[in-house]
């Protein structure tokens, strides 16, 4: 850190702190991919990618994976 | 089955390499903006997988399906909220003769549940497979696949 100016140390910390923000919103349901996407100005294939790091692999409830799984018996 | 895939449905599939076995026994549509979110963007990021789905795309294993007007699908999306690509999956399950819509995403799932669209996730599209469905005996190759 000592090579990094406040400003520049600044604008990272409240970066993080977005990206964190923007995960958990997802996590919970709150935002859909592409909003998630949309708000932290990367593109969804990118948002997909910052989700894999904070080790979020999906957000589907057991109900709907259910139901889904339900739909894919009665074909 | 004809089924709608949206940009986290079909990008997960590809890079669970489940991609080919999928698409082999159904009809796989996506609409316009996810083909952008999926091939043209990813592209230009450099992304692997883009460039597996625009070979996909060439060997007819899924299309790109053209969206018709639809003034009472226009009302829900603006009603609900429902953005980019996931707004185009809904325009063309609507404007379609489709069976269900694939997604990943637990939001748009609610969203999905509310306006009576069938759906379906990635995994359960794998399952969904006869040959696994069934207990068949799978090839090794389409196997490590899974």
């Amino acid at each position: 850190m000592e090579d990094v100016d406040e400003p520049t140390a600044i604008r990272q910390f409240i970066r993080l702190g977005m990206m964190w923000y923007v995960v958990e919103l997802y996590k919970a349901r709150k935002m859909t991919l592409e909003e998630a996407a949309e708000l932290s100005g990367v593109s969804l294939r990118g948002m997909l990618d910052i989700l894999a790091e904070h080790g979020v692999k999906g957000n589907i409830k057991m109900m709907q994976q259910v139901k889904a799984l339900d739909y894919a018996k009665s074909l | 089955m004809k089924v709608i895939l949206d940009a986290d449905s079909l990008i997960k599939l590809t890079k669970a390499k489940a991609k080919e076995i999928v698409l082999k026994n159904m009809e796989a549509y996506i609409p316009p903006k996810v083909f952008e979110e999926t091939v043209e963007i990813p592209k230009e990021e450099g992304y692997p997988d883009a460039f597996l789905i625009a070979d996909n795309l060439k060997k007819g294993l899924l299309a790109v399906e053209k969206i018709e007007e639809n003034k009472e699908a226009e009302a829900m999306i603006t009603k609900l909220g429902i953005r980019g690509g996931e707004a185009d999956v809904f325009r063309l399950y609507k404007s379609g003769d489709f069976d269900v819509v694939s997604s990943d995403d637990g939001k748009f799932l609610e969203m999905l549940d509310a306006l009576n669209v069938p759906y379906i996730t990635p995994s359960a599209l794998v399952v969904s497979d006869r040959g696994f469905i069934e207990g068949r005996v799978i090839s090794g190759e389409d196997g490590r696949c899974r």
